[in-house]
């Protein structure tokens, strides 16, 4: 059980961020009131005028909603908010602790960059100002994202925390909200499209007053990504795909009601799993990929980026054809020099961009020649 | 002998008793069959016969340790299985073979043991406890040990530890199975001829197993002599080196009683 | 070995207890200046984010230690005299790999059908893995006392103890197949040993467990001492075998189980303890050993404590990595420094 601990916790937490957003901040233009959740089934957006009411649904669905959010910049002397909120939040926020890649990749692509203060793992953050922002010093390191150090949260106090949350909530999540410090929990991973997965985007925007940014930025998300899939789908010849990797000697491989199942569907591709029903993933033996999907045409999500490793985590990966033949493919185009990739950064909200690497690999015919994708890199 | 007395004497009684277990399978294996034996205060017993024929067993079974196949026990005028530990633990001291006792507890905390069932719940020792084990240990001549470490006795000193122990239960019939196996000459005698001394002074009852069949046959108020697949025969000394049986049993060890 | 020197040795380390409890306060990740800790213990302070730390942080996780320390070792004392064997202890037996599984199934589980339901079922939850971590050490702890009479000598217990911790190990790599990467990482962490996770609600649970526990402890000390005997001497004796054991078996897998849901499982403190306790008290006799481990463990958990917070960075160690450190060179000792092993205890 040791081992298994030790062997895990080596597993590194990737974080990191995308810069170059300027053309999506340009064309702003949306009304106000008009935010309307479309893809993301985890969370909504009520607006009251004096407040806004957003709620974190349960995707576990064993209860309607897990969290419950006021945010407000007056809510001192009001007797007309429900007081059935987990969290009260009170704008402006200024100072963010960030414990999820997505988080900063969200904060990134809505400016906010400036107002992180703190961050589990900040040497695995990609987004370059941040990191350089890091390295002087200036973000205070909250520790490991799994083993964060609570006395820094609390004596650093910020306005609010983002963070991941798998199952239940933990101990040390009562802890900080008992401490009065409001968590704004990531639940994007959850979601099974993954436009649903950018939208989260707003959700995040509703705690900066950013939401007709944060709609604008995901309409033209969400317009460059059906631009982009339409050709592709239409594809009569489907190469086919073979999804995930080893971890602690169980091949994880996307569910077929998963973001990334539709993401391959959306550029063109033919998945194993498209007509299984789990949203998450499937735990599945090395023994039955090889069965199965030995002849797989291209290898998407391998755990490393590079070859001579992957053959030494599991020597029999020689086998693959995918593999035999240079296919194999990992999201590592962007990364840190600790290792931070930016597929979990700023990926999170660029479906566009993911679906447009995946295209180049399916069907370079479809994108410029000269496309060089963002955050998917070919295996050497 | 009348029989008002002689019912106050038969302190410890097996009716019909078999012994042996019951093993996988609903197979009995029976070591002895119908046995029928009395202890009487005052008396010092010697039970002896061969290797494997159930003396530990028997020990055991009297000691109510042990279900008998069928039969029964009887304790001071009461069947031992209807008897609680605590009461058959004040009348019966029993001393077993196993060693399995720690080191370093010391003579005082073994024989303060035997006051087990009249301290509290804690085991705190009052002073009329505290005078019971003083004697006790005096009696079995560790007087100057109380504060030694169980593991730096001698196997002589460890004994007779734990007769001090069941001396000061106030338990009056004495079980003891193979007491004297593991100990040197002059202690064999020393430790019978100190059982013997304690039927004597005070009324104790007191069974003893061994295989030492010449200190048992000087020693002994009666013998009770297993006889493999037969009866048991018990008699005085003289009663039993006359049936002639031991020379049958144990010819080959010793080269004559008669 | 003289009443003076244990009445001395008894007050140094209740003093020693004291003293580790308030530095466990004083020293951690954020350095809190002295005279703010004592406005905050004895008043109140200006420094809410301060106050917080030491009234919501420090005080339980201190408090945990304490609890932990104690009961992990007196439950590992009971478990060495009922087996009659140095070497066991609530770790080694596998009673914690039991209490491990149950909290895996019930994880896993959790993250299958989901038992999320935000901060108002959290405590619910909580109340889950507690009952799922005692009810999987009572079943491993019953398992090893089936076992027990099968296998007399110690060193065959041993590897009993350890093949359960395999089997466990073992059962839980299968239940990944039916998990995800995050729920198999988040029991991983589990695993690790955690002192700073119970909340002052969760305390209450806690205590009362690891009391009831105790207080069973204290009632068998005098059975506990005549099982020093040996087993049949101690039928002999006059104690009720099986009411003893069960009680022993009840009571030690209560305070480990129950410990271990809260803290994940924390190795070495249940089998080390009890032998240094009897090395420093030279006597095997539980009116000594029983508080005597309470407060050595107690003392020993919050050094770990204080060690893996490591004072003034923003590094915390796994408290189990600490208490391994310190506990098995102990276990070590114990094998090759003794002779006799099965009565040298």
């Amino acid at each position: 059980m040791y081992k298994l601990a030790l062997s895990i916790l080596i597993i590194p937490i990737f974080i990191s961020c995308i810069s170059d957003n300027k053309n999506l901040n340009s064309d702003a233009h949306l009304l106000a009131g008009e935010s309307t959740v479309r893809y993301a089934k985890g969370f909504d957006i009520i607006d009251y005028g004096k407040f806004k009411y957003v709620v974190v649904k349960d995707p576990w669905k064993k209860a309607e909603n897990l969290f419950s959010y006021i945010i407000s910049d007056h809510l001192q002397s009001d007797e007309e908010i429900p007081d059935t909120a987990d969290f009260f939040v009170n704008l402006p926020v200024e100072d963010v602790a960030v414990m999820s890649s997505s988080g900063i990749g969200m904060l990134c692509i809505l400016d906010e960059r400036d107002l992180i203060g703190s961050a589990t793992n900040p040497e695995l953050i990609y987004d370059s100002v941040l990191y350089q922002r890091h390295k002087r010093g200036n973000i205070i390191d909250l520790g490991e994202t799994n083993q964060f150090n609570i006395e820094y949260i609390i004596d650093n106090s910020p306005d609010l925390v983002f963070k991941y949350i798998y199952g239940s909530v933990e101990a040390k999540d009562i802890i900080i909200k008992n401490a009065g410090i409001p968590v704004a929990y990531n639940l994007e991973y959850m979601e099974t499209h993954p436009l649903g997965r950018a939208e989260w985007l707003k959700y995040t925007a509703a705690f900066f007053n950013k939401l007709d940014l944060a709609d604008s930025i995901f309409r033209q998300i969400e317009e460059n990504y059906k631009q982009i899939s339409e050709p592709a789908k239409n594809k009569k010849v489907k190469p086919s795909v073979l999804d995930g990797s080893i971890y602690n000697g169980v091949w994880y491989a996307a569910g077929g009601k998963s973001y990334q199942a539709i993401l391959y569907e959306d550029a063109g591709a033919d998945y194993y799993w498209k007509d299984n029903n789990e949203t998450g993933s499937n735990a599945i033996s090395f023994e039955y990929v090889i069965e199965n999907q030995l002849e797989a045409d291209y290898w998407i999500g391998a755990s490393t980026g590079n070859m001579a490793e992957l053959l030494n985590i599991e020597s029999r990966y020689k086998f693959l054809k995918s593999f035999r033949n240079n296919n194999v493919f990992h999201y590592g185009e962007r990364i840190n020099p600790s290792g931070g990739l930016d597929y979990f950064e700023s990926g999170v909200v660029r479906p566009d961009i993911v679906l447009k690497d995946l295209i180049s690999i399916f069907h370079p015919d479809l994108v410029d020649p000269g496309y060089k994708p963002i955050y998917i890199c070919r295996i050497k | 002998m009348t029989v008002k007395a002689g019912l106050k004497n038969m302190v410890l009684k097996g009716v019909n008793l078999s012994i042996g277990y019951k093993l996988h399978g609903g197979k009995v294996l029976h070591l002895q069959k119908e046995l029928n034996m009395e202890l009487r205060a005052g008396e010092l017993v010697c039970l002896v016969g061969p290797n494997g024929s159930g003396k530990s067993t028997l020990i055991r079974t009297l000691a109510g340790l042990q279900k008998p196949l069928s039969g029964s026990v009887i304790l001071d005028g009461y069947d031992i299985s209807a008897m609680k530990v605590p009461e058959k633990s004040q009348l019966l001291g029993i001393i077993l073979t196993e060693r399995n006792t720690v080191d370093n507890i010391t003579v005082f905390e073994i024989v303060s043991m035997g006051r087990y069932n009249y301290t509290n719940w804690l085991g705190t020792i009052r002073e009329q406890d505290r005078k019971k084990i003083s004697k006790a240990i005096y009696l079995v001549g560790l007087h100057g040990f109380e504060n030694r470490f169980f593991g730096s006795l001698s196997d002589g000193e460890k004994q007779r530890t734990f007769i001090a122990k069941t001396l000061a239960s106030e338990a009056s019939i004495l079980l003891l199975d193979e007491p004297i196996a593991q100990l040197d000459i002059p202690n064999r005698v020393e430790i019978m001829t100190f059982l013997k001394k304690l039927t004597h002074i005070s009324d104790y009852s007191v069974l003893v197993s061994t295989h030492e069949l010449d200190i048992a046959l000087k020693i002994a108020d009666k013998i009770w002599l297993i006889i493999p697949g037969d009866k048991m025969l018990i008699g005085t000394p003289d009663e039993v080196i006359k049936s002639g049986y031991l020379d049958e049993l144990f010819g080959n060890e010793l080269i004559s009683f008669k | 070995m003289s009443k003076k020197y244990h009445t001395t040795l008894i007050s140094l380390l209740i003093v020693a207890v004291i003293c580790l409890f308030f530095l466990d306060i004083i020293l951690g990740s954020v350095t809190i200046p002295m005279r703010h800790i004592i406005n905050i213990l004895f008043s109140r302070t200006d420094n809410k984010g301060w106050e917080y730390i030491i009234m919501q942080l420090r005080l339980p996780r201190a408090l945990v230690a304490l609890f932990a320390g104690a009961g992990l070792s007196v439950a590992g004392l009971m478990m060495q005299t009922l087996f009659r064997n140095p070497l066991a202890g609530p770790y080694v037996l596998g009673i914690s790999s039991g209490a491990g599984l149950g909290v895996a199934i019930y994880t896993m589980l959790s993250g299958i059908i989901g038992t999320g339901a935000g901060f108002i079922i959290s405590k619910l939850n909580y109340l889950g893995q507690v009952t799922s971590a005692i009810f999987g050490a009572v079943v491993i702890l019953i398992i090893v006392i089936s076992i027990v009479p099968k296998v007399k000598d110690s060193v065959s217990l041993l590897i009993v103890g350890i093949m359960f911790g395999s089997l466990a190990t073992a059962v839980i790599s299968v239940l990944q197949f039916f998990s995800t990467p995050q729920l198999v990482q988040k029991f991983a962490l589990w695993t690790m040993g955690s002192l700073g996770d119970v909340n002052w609600d969760q305390h209450m649970i806690l205590s009362i467990i690891v009391i009831t526990g105790f207080a069973v402890a204290i009632f068998l000390i005098k059975p506990m001492n005549a099982l020093l005997l040996g087993e049949s001497n101690a039928v002999t004796t006059g104690i009720e075998i099986k009411k003893t054991r069960y009680l022993i078996i009840i009571s030690s897998s209560l305070i480990a189980g129950g410990l271990t849901a809260f803290t994940g499982p924390v190795a070495f403190i249940g089998i080390a303890i009890p032998h240094i306790v009897r090395m420093l008290f030279n006597s095997s006799n539980h009116k000594i050993t029983i508080p005597m481990s309470a407060i050595c463990g107690a003392a020993l958990l919050l050094i770990c404590d204080i060690i893996s917070q490591v004072p003034g960075r923003s590094i915390v160690l796994p408290i189990n990595v600490l208490t391994a450190l310190f506990g098995a060179p102990v276990v070590i000792w114990i094998i090759i420094g003794k002779k006799n092993l099965r009565t040298s205890f």
